[in-house]
């Protein structure tokens, strides 16, 4: 009898802690967050340094949705992030790009062309005091897993102390097949064609390139390319300063030299010092042509409407009282009306934790439609919104009430980039949008 | 053989009523034996006790030889065995360890119930046994040998004689029964004594008396007729049973088989002994009468269980099942098989069985077993308590993130992030629950295992008795005089 008592005061013990361990299963936990409105990617590190993000063309995987490059100005550091049609994202660190190829410093900038060609901004090479900079051309190839290896050819140089690749850009603006590369320094814009001579660089006594704001290792120097006058080619358009008054300026190819020209076009906009401390270029509008945004922080951003041949001041003037707003800013394209939301970045927003906003401009509105911002903010390091920008999903990844996703919103704070799948959107349903069933 | 040595010692005796017994017995009756006799007798035993008294001696000078010697010519003067006894311990004390051993031989060949024959014949062995060993010793190793015997003793010498003989010896007082029955020669301790010499027909006679080992002691006793007294035997199929005469309450006469005389009247006898039921009988004692009166007792019943003692009272014992007493008791049982039981708080329970025969004393040693402390099983079941409220605790903390998350996860306004730390705060509620909950049916089981956990049981030893079973077997003859003539009285022990 009493080890019958015995046998079932533990039959007992053992089931309570079986419904115990049952209630308690860690497991739970582990996809959780697996639909989390927000994916993050984290390179890893305590670094305060920025990542720079460059939105990579899908290929084709039944299993890739999407790919970035991504980068780290604060040491040599080159990775591809690929998200699979789950959503998922799988960071692949690439060490060889890190250390045998010589990148020679951190990556601050990169651009992609149509052909696939990357050039990589490294404006600390060689090192030293008065590092010279310089830009290489990468090509890749990927692997199964969808990891992009890199074999890189260096380019040219900069003066020394220029820093040449604080900033690049991509586009036809010489109108020879493959595409043009234009890189920056702290002086001198520097046409990279695709192929041939690399002509001198733009000597134009009336252009000033903005200088860096403070804080920076180097800085932020803004630059867009694309067709804003109507013709054949892309123009560069620069932001600048003149009497300690932002510009914005259209530099343009001229083939009869084969260098680029003085500005044909220059924005003022009137307002302030901040005004071209960031580009961006895409149709906000809907109609069919490429516009101009520009950011005028502390509080402002301009759009310029497209074609810009005959225009001279914006269109619309988004105004929100901030300190920073405008830091950076970036288009968003959805795909499915051919217009391109506007991003605009506030570091100065939460506290000095950042925000992006979101702009609908097909209607000159001028209230934002969303607000991103870090859910992790208190923890996370880093201004939110460094480098911002859209990832291009072309339908792999598909939405119950807004139909195939084009492009997501990104951002980086810190070493961290964050992917928002999904975001309150006023007048939408706030429930997760994604549907992982489609895939192309 | 005992006749003989009975006529012997009257005619030992015979001499030396007048010189060494109390004056009232050579005043009461007339020796029995011719001047002639008495004479020759006289001679002998004189120069028997010079012999004794010289070797006695000899024997405190440590002229051992000397003494043995003596010794035996006092043997070959009177036959007492006691010579025989000495003159062995002497010879023993001089290392003439053969000679020793024969005198010893001699002495239980001689005396066929000496009291002390079985310890004279591993007295015997043992000498041998040095005596080999030493064989091709040297002298001082045979002394050495020789101090692992045991100490010795010469005897002392009492001759108890009566007239008539065939009267019962009882030392001291009736109630230990018959001593012996005269003439009787032996040993005695060396400490006062009282004599009591009873017979059929005659008055019952005392002495005081103080046995020596340096001298012999002897005692003649003439008793004189009784006409006014019955004589009474009560016989017993119990030897050994007290007998109570009248008053039970002023303790037992005797025992059976019990002689005396009684006043002529009516009496009461009782007989009786531990393990038979006591047994009465009314008798009529005529004047200058001799009647036997058998009382036969009849084994009790039961059986008597003397459960524990001092040291283990306040235990509770139980006979198949009932209380029946609380320890120390006796407990009158069935015979047959019973289950016992004792229980006491904060001790181990005794458990076991018993086979009880009728008039079985049987002795219960109890030893306890304490239980164990229950201390440390309580301690477990607090930490036990406290590590499932621990685990209930953080399990239902791990819920509330899990339900968090799930809910921000849904709202898309607060943009949760893959990872969000909660996840991992989580999932640390519940690997802590988890932990908290084995860890509570560790000790849980602890616990459990604690509190039923047992000593060892308690324990007992029984040890039973059945005085009804005689110990041994015993025949003997004792002379006897009735008023119609004299004989031998036979008592027989199975």
């Amino acid at each position: 009898m009493r080890s019958l008592k015995t046998s079932l005061l533990f039959c007992g013990l053992g089931g309570l802690a079986a419904l115990g361990f049952a209630a308690c299963n860690p497991g739970d936990f582990n996809s959780i967050l697996d639909h989390a409105p927000v994916t993050i990617t984290d390179t890893g590190g305590s670094s305060t340094g920025a990542l720079f993000v460059l939105p990579l063309p899908p290929q084709t995987s039944s299993t890739v949705a999407a790919r970035s490059l991504v980068t780290r100005n604060d040491k040599p550091y080159v990775a591809t992030a690929t998200y699979d049609i789950n959503g998922k994202v799988t960071l692949h660190e690439d060490s060889d790009a890190e250390t045998s190829l010589n990148l020679g410093g951190a990556v601050y900038s990169s651009a992609i062309r149509a052909d696939g060609t990357i050039l990589l901004g490294v404006p600390g090479y060689p090192g030293g005091q008065t590092p010279t900079g310089r830009v290489s051309i990468a090509t890749t190839t990927t692997a199964a897993d969808g990891s992009v290896k890199f074999a890189l050819t260096p380019g040219p140089m900069g003066a020394p102390g220029d820093h040449l690749g604080i900033s690049v850009a991509a586009g036809n603006i010489t109108g020879l097949p493959g595409g043009d590369f234009v890189a920056l320094s702290d002086s001198t814009v520097q046409l990279i064609p695709p192929s041939g001579a690399i002509p001198a660089p733009l000597d134009c006594l009336s252009v000033a390139l903005k200088a860096p704001p403070p804080g920076g290792n180097y800085g932020f120097r803004p630059i867009a390319v694309g067709n804003l006058l109507g013709d054949s080619r892309d123009e560069i358009v620069l932001g600048g300063q003149s009497a300690n008054q932002g510009v914005v300026v259209v530099v343009q190819y001229d083939p009869l030299t084969g260098t680029l020209a003085c500005p044909t076009k220059v924005f003022s906009g009137g307002v302030s010092a901040g005004f071209g401390s960031s580009l961006a270029i895409a149709d906000f509008n809907g109609d069919g042509n490429l516009d101009l945004a520009v950011g005028a922080p502390p509080d402002r951003v301009l759009l310029y409407f497209g074609p810009l041949d005959s225009v001279t001041d914006p269109q619309v003037a988004i105004s929100v009282t901030s300190n920073a707003f405008g830091s950076r800013i970036a288009p968003l394209p959805l795909g499915t009306t051919g217009a391109a939301q506007l991003m605009v970045a506030d570091p100065g927003a939460r506290g000095n934790k950042g925000e992006i906003r979101i702009f609908d401009l097909t209607h000159a509105a001028t209230t934002a439609i969303a607000t991103l911002f870090d859910a992790d903010e208190d923890s996370d390091s880093g201004a939110f919104g460094q480098s911002l920008g859209s990832l291009s999903f072309e339908g792999r990844i598909c939405s119950p009430t807004a139909g195939t996703l084009q492009a997501l919103p990104f951002a980086s704070v810190g070493p961290k980039l964050l992917t928002f799948f999904t975001y309150n959107v006023s007048g939408t349903a706030s429930k997760d949008p994604r549907c992982f069933a489609q895939t192309k | 053989m005992h006749v003989l040595r009975m006529l012997t010692c009257l005619s030992i005796v015979a001499v030396g009523i007048a010189s060494l017994t109390a004056g009232t017995a050579s005043a009461q009756a007339p020796a029995a034996k011719s001047s002639a006799e008495q004479a020759a007798s006289d001679g002998a035993l004189q120069e028997a006790k010079a012999a004794f008294e010289e070797a006695q001696t000899l024997y405190t000078k440590d002229q051992f030889e000397d003494a043995a010697a003596k010794f035996l010519a006092a043997y070959d003067k009177k036959p007492f065995s006691s010579f025989l006894f000495n003159a062995a311990v002497a010879y023993e004390k001089a290392l003439q360890y053969q000679k020793a051993i024969d005198s010893f031989q001699k002495y239980i060949e001689v005396d066929t119930e000496a009291r002390d024959a079985a310890e004279v014949k591993a007295r015997i062995e043992s000498l041998k046994g040095v005596l080999a060993a030493a064989a091709s010793k040297k002298p001082e190793e045979k002394t050495a040998a020789a101090q692992v015997l045991p100490a010795i003793a010469t005897k002392s010498l009492v001759i108890i004689d009566s007239k008539p003989p065939g009267a019962s010896v009882y030392l001291d007082d009736k109630s230990k029964g018959v001593f012996a029955v005269t003439p009787w020669q032996g040993s005695l301790e060396p400490r006062p004594v009282k004599l009591i010499l009873e017979a059929k027909g005659f008055k019952p006679e005392e002495r005081q008396v103080v046995p020596r080992t340096d001298k012999i002691l002897e005692v003649y006793i003439a008793l004189s007729e009784q006409h006014f007294l019955g004589w009474i035997e009560v016989v017993s199929n119990v030897p050994g049973a007290d007998v109570f005469i009248d008053r039970r309450e002023i303790g037992a006469i005797g025992r059976t088989p019990y002689t005396g005389h009684l006043k002529p009247g009516k009496h009461t006898l009782w007989v009786q002994k531990a393990g038979y039921e006591p047994a009465q009988k009314d008798v009529e004692v005529e004047p200058g009468t001799a009647t036997t009166h058998t009382i036969n007792l009849e084994t009790v019943a039961y059986g008597t269980l003397k459960a524990g003692s001092k040291a283990t009272e306040g235990g509770k014992l139980f006979v198949d099942g009932a209380e029946v007493c609380t320890l120390p008791c006796d407990q009158q049982l069935k015979p047959g098989d019973h289950v016992l039981q004792v229980r006491k708080d904060g001790m181990e329970n005794y458990d076991g069985k018993l086979t009880v025969g009728r008039a079985d004393f049987t002795t219960m040693d109890l030893s306890y077993s304490p239980k164990p402390s229950r201390s440390k099983a309580w301690t477990d079941a607090v930490f036990s308590a406290a590590f499932f409220a621990g685990g209930i605790y953080l399990g239902v903390k791990g819920n509330q993130t899990k339900d968090e998350i799930n809910k921000d996860v849904n709202d898309v306004s607060k943009l949760v992030t893959t990872s969000d730390s909660r996840e991992n705060k989580g999932k640390y509620y519940y690997i802590g629950a988890d932990v908290c909950f084995g860890l509570g049916v560790l000790t849980a089981a602890l616990a459990t295992w604690n509190f039923l956990e047992s000593g060892p049981p308690s324990t007992a030893t029984f040890k039973t008795n059945n005085n009804t079973t005689p110990s041994g077997t015993k025949l003997g003859f004792a002379p006897m005089d009735v008023p119609s003539g004299a004989g031998l009285a036979a008592a027989g022990r199975f």
